[in-house]
């Protein structure tokens, strides 16, 4: 007991007084998971990227004409960075040659398979103008870009 | 003597002339040749390795090696080559019908004949290895 008739604390009261489980201030801690990676974790993480990977494959798909749709789909699904870069693509190609355009999704190969994806846009006038939109596109954003997704993505101008 | 690629681009002239669509598409599919094997035989002497057993499509490599500049000419030559190569499959393969073909494969010998110069006149170093 202290000199002002206070119980000391140091020797009266504990400092701390556990939660034993079931008392009234007992907390459960948080249960961590500890799911090994390639578990229930990995797989959920892997369904929300293919979700997201569909997703953008569909607003691709909103975006571009797919040329042989089957094959263009099974091309892309495996290359989700190539589907990001088409659908970024639209935005400058629109700046460059006018909103409205049709644009195509074409697999090309040379020979031994398919080897590249090309954005095609059609272009009803003349050859000179459309060189000028590509010159266009190409300084505003494609040459900065244009080794992404290891280099298999590129665009042309096709005459209609 | 080794052949010169630069006969196939002259070939190519030649085709235009005949008017017909077999002669627009090999046009455009002998320019591109042209120029291909001009940048091909340079990206080997620069000692660029292209390993045919390991994966398909040298040609998208041959560019590929261009595209990776860093020199900003060797990059646009790269992505421009592969717009000719582009079209070189779709006058070789595609039976579709070929909208303004003739006017299209004049251009595409055009540019050939731009493209293969600015090849030559690109930094020996590049492309890189």
């Amino acid at each position: 007991m202290s000199a002002w008739g206070v119980a000391s604390l140091d020797q009266e009261i504990p400092r701390e007084i556990p939660p034993t489980e079931g008392g009234a201030f007992f907390q459960p801690q948080p249960v961590r998971n500890e799911l090994p990676l390639g578990g229930c974790a990995q797989a959920a993480e892997e369904g929300n990227i293919l979700y997201a990977r569909d997703v953008l494959l569909q607003r691709l798909e909103q975006t571009y004409v797919f040329e042989s749709r089957a094959d263009v789909q099974a091309f892309l699904r495996v290359r989700p960075t190539s589907i990001a870069l088409l659908v970024e693509a639209s935005v400058h190609i629109d700046q460059a040659f006018g909103r409205g355009r049709i644009k195509t999704v074409r697999l090309v190969q040379d020979g031994s398979g398919i080897t590249s994806v090309f954005g095609i846009v059609a272009w009803p006038e003349s050859i000179e103008t459309g060189r000028e939109a590509l010159a266009r596109f190409d300084e505003s954003w494609w040459l900065r870009n244009c080794n992404r997704s290891d280099g298999i993505v590129n665009f042309n101008i096709e005459l209609v | 003597m080794a052949f010169d690629w630069r006969e196939f681009h002259a070939f190519a002239e030649r085709l235009l002339e005949f008017g017909s669509e077999a002669a627009y598409r090999s046009a455009i599919s002998r320019a591109y040749y042209s120029l291909y094997n001009q940048a091909w035989e340079r990206a080997v002497r620069n000692n660029c390795r292209f390993d045919p057993t390991v994966e398909a499509g040298l040609h998208k490599k041959c560019w590929g090696a261009y595209r990776k500049g860093p020199d900003p000419n060797c990059i646009k030559l790269g992505v421009d080559a592969d717009r000719v190569r582009e079209s070189r499959v779709r006058a070789d393969y595609k039976s579709g019908e070929y909208l303004r073909l003739r006017e299209e494969a004049i251009q595409i010998v055009k540019d050939v004949a731009v493209l293969a110069d600015r090849l030559a006149a690109l930094d020996p170093r590049y492309p890189l290895p």
